[in-house]
């Protein structure tokens, strides 16, 4: 199975990223964010961060977590390549645990291309069929 | 929403009727040419339609000439709200809250700088901090971002980045009442500390350009411009201190959404009474990430000044004609079925176009109407132009922001090669600089409606009119 794949998109990027588990397609939606800036296979994953997010609703979960992962790049410089994610359900409310693990920003090195400002909630999904989806749009 | 729905007032203007959603309280009115109709994407109208269903919406949802699809409000949507019973939305802002655009004048001629464009391209572009991840050479604390934050321009004034006539000749003299910077998360703050005095990427830029056409002889002359003239088009906004502030506040007012009881169709239209706790909170947060991004054009402009001078000598000048907002929402008063009602007006990828005798534009402006900068594209003309008592009426004073996109970043990427488009640009006298050549793939003119067409809508509807054309010589992008 892909882990994600890229939409056309007038202005922005958006894509669907898959999974077997939720917590699959939620590594996905992260590996793919960064995907949109910059060739992730150029990411070392020397260096580690933890993450916790909590919400009411699963939509609102991605929303969060892409919120954290774009604040990282934003305001500590840093690019991930590896997240290790897990979501558990507790008194209606969610909460998602991650590791992810990737390097400060080396302009030289990773030749980032497109800036990421946002998540956003426009055509934000979440399925589950035979394997989970979540379709994301960024403000870029 | 399908083309066929629209109802056709005039050749360039169209109305969504007001029975076609029913949450809908206004019909939704675009000022489009019928080619530009062919090329809106479908959603976009749908988008107008759902803006049509905020509570408190007066006169019309509007889309102004270069309407393409947002997320929540369309780029281009402006919708005027009462203050009074109606809502505050940050989908109808945007996330690079008051992205605009500043506009230099300076006393050199085309003929003075024929020859030395590359050259000062690349000083421009290697002084000032662009691109992503780019940070800036201005070390802040955190009290000095929350002083910046609060007071706009006059942080610039003391810090010796702005003269007085920066602050007249820019809207709103720079500097939102409202602001408080307890309102903002320390995210926000964090995101925003280095990166005051940067240009940031994509569309973003740093252009000189020269006066290639004088359309309006009058209006020209007040603005202080004239044929062959150079100028400098300053494109950028909040950076990720806006962007934060935005992504923290529709997350808090999909909260207020609930609590209540707004019904709206699209979770991205987010929004508060504009008179509750969460709406006030948003519009003080909202008003401290605009003071941010005119005081980041403003440390840019005074790193533009520093750099001309070094290069054309000490008696080069570069004054502002104008700084303009894109993405805000203000408190306006405007005449609503002949009453004087007071709004909130949202404009996302939209500019304000206040006509004459506005007592909100510079003195010097009364006669003439506000300038409206409207860029074009790397290898396409910019133009300025005035505002009109006919915005006034139909549009809430606003009017188009740019022409906006037709053609997706990685579609770009396929038809265009960097160097080439480089090259191509080089052929016409443009001379582009970008951090790498993917960026100008992705900014290829072809990916960009004809500003042309946009700007002539905007011009012959009257919702602003042309006054100068604008052509590129050189491009710094992020």
């Amino acid at each position: 199975m892909e882990k994600f794949k890229f939409l056309e998109h007038t202005a922005d990027a958006q894509f669907i990223a898959y999974g077997q588990t939720l917590n699959q397609a939620f590594e996905n939606v992260g590996l793919a964010t960064f995907e949109v800036m910059m060739d992730t296979d150029l990411i070392e994953d020397i260096e580690k961060t933890e993450i916790q997010v909590v919400g009411d609703e699963i939509d609102a979960l991605v929303y969060d977590w892409l919120s954290e992962l774009i604040f990282l790049f934003s305001a500590e410089n840093m690019v991930f390549n590896k997240f290790n994610v897990e979501i558990i359900e507790k008194e209606k409310r969610f909460q998602l645990d991650a590791v992810v693990w990737g390097e400060k920003i080396d302009m030289e090195k990773h030749q980032i291309h497109t800036e990421v400002k946002a998540p956003t909630y426009h055509g934000l999904s979440v399925k589950k069929n035979d394997f989970y989806e979540i379709k994301v749009l960024l403000d870029t | 929403m399908k083309r066929e729905k629209l109802t056709k007032i005039n050749d360039l203007t169209w109305e969504i009727p007001e029975n076609y959603k029913n949450c809908m309280t206004v019909p939704g009115r675009m000022y489009l040419s019928t080619d530009l109709v062919d090329i809106v994407e479908e959603d976009t109208y749908e988008q107008v339609a759902n803006v049509a269903c905020l509570p408190g919406i007066v006169k019309y949802s509007l889309a102004m000439p270069e309407a393409h699809l947002g997320y929540g409000f369309p780029i281009g949507g402006v919708a005027g709200i009462d203050i009074e019973n109606g809502v505050i939305s940050p989908g109808g802002v945007g996330f690079d809250i008051n992205c605009g655009v500043k506009t230099l004048k300076t006393n050199l001629e085309l003929s003075d700088v024929k020859g030395g464009v590359e050259e000062l391209i690349n000083r421009l572009f290697s002084n000032i901090p662009s691109g992503v991840g780019s940070e800036s050479k201005l070390k802040l604390s955190y009290n000095d971002l929350d002083y910046l934050l609060e007071n706009g321009l006059d942080w610039a004034l003391e810090n010796g980045y702005a003269n007085e006539e920066d602050v007249i000749y820019c809207e709103e003299e720079g500097r939102m009442d409202s602001a408080n910077a307890d309102k903002v998360s320390k995210k926000a703050k964090q995101r925003g500390l280095s990166q005051v005095g940067t240009l940031g990427s994509g569309n973003h830029f740093l252009e000189v350009q020269y006066v290639d056409e004088v359309l309006d002889e009058e209006a020209a002359e007040n603005f202080g411009l004239e044929k062959n003239q150079v100028v400098v088009m300053i494109h950028t906004g909040s950076r990720g201190f806006g962007h934060q502030v935005c992504t923290d506040y529709v997350k808090k007012l999909e909260k207020a959404t609930k609590k209540y009881n707004i019904d709206i169709p699209d979770k991205q239209l987010a929004c508060a009474p504009f008179d509750s706790k969460e709406g006030q909170d948003y519009f003080s947060a909202m008003a401290c990430a605009a003071n941010y991004a005119w005081v980041n054009r403003q440390v840019i402009t005074s790193w533009v000044r520093d750099i001309f001078k070094d290069y054309y000598g000490n008696d080069t000048e570069l004054n502002t004609l104008y700084d303009v907002a894109h993405n805000m929402a203000k408190k306006e008063t405007h005449n609503v079925d002949g009453e004087k009602k007071d709004l909130i007006v949202h404009r996302k990828g939209a500019t304000r176009a206040f006509g004459p005798n506005h007592s909100d534009i510079p003195r010097d402006y009364q006669e003439t109407g506000q300038p409206v900068m409207i860029p074009g594209n790397m290898g396409a003309p910019s133009y300025i132009l005035k505002g009109t008592d006919f915005a006034m009426e139909n549009t809430f004073g606003s009017t188009c922001h740019g022409a906006g996109r037709k053609m997706s970043r990685s579609q770009a990427k396929r038809e265009y090669w960097g160097e080439t488009v480089q090259k191509e640009l080089s052929k016409q006298g443009i001379y582009v600089k970008a951090t790498h050549g993917a960026v100008i793939a992705e900014e290829s003119p072809g990916a960009y409606k004809n500003p042309n067409k946009v700007v002539n809508v905007a011009h012959n509807v009257g919702i602003s009119k042309k006054v100068v054309k604008l052509k590129p010589l050189g491009v710094a992008k992020g």
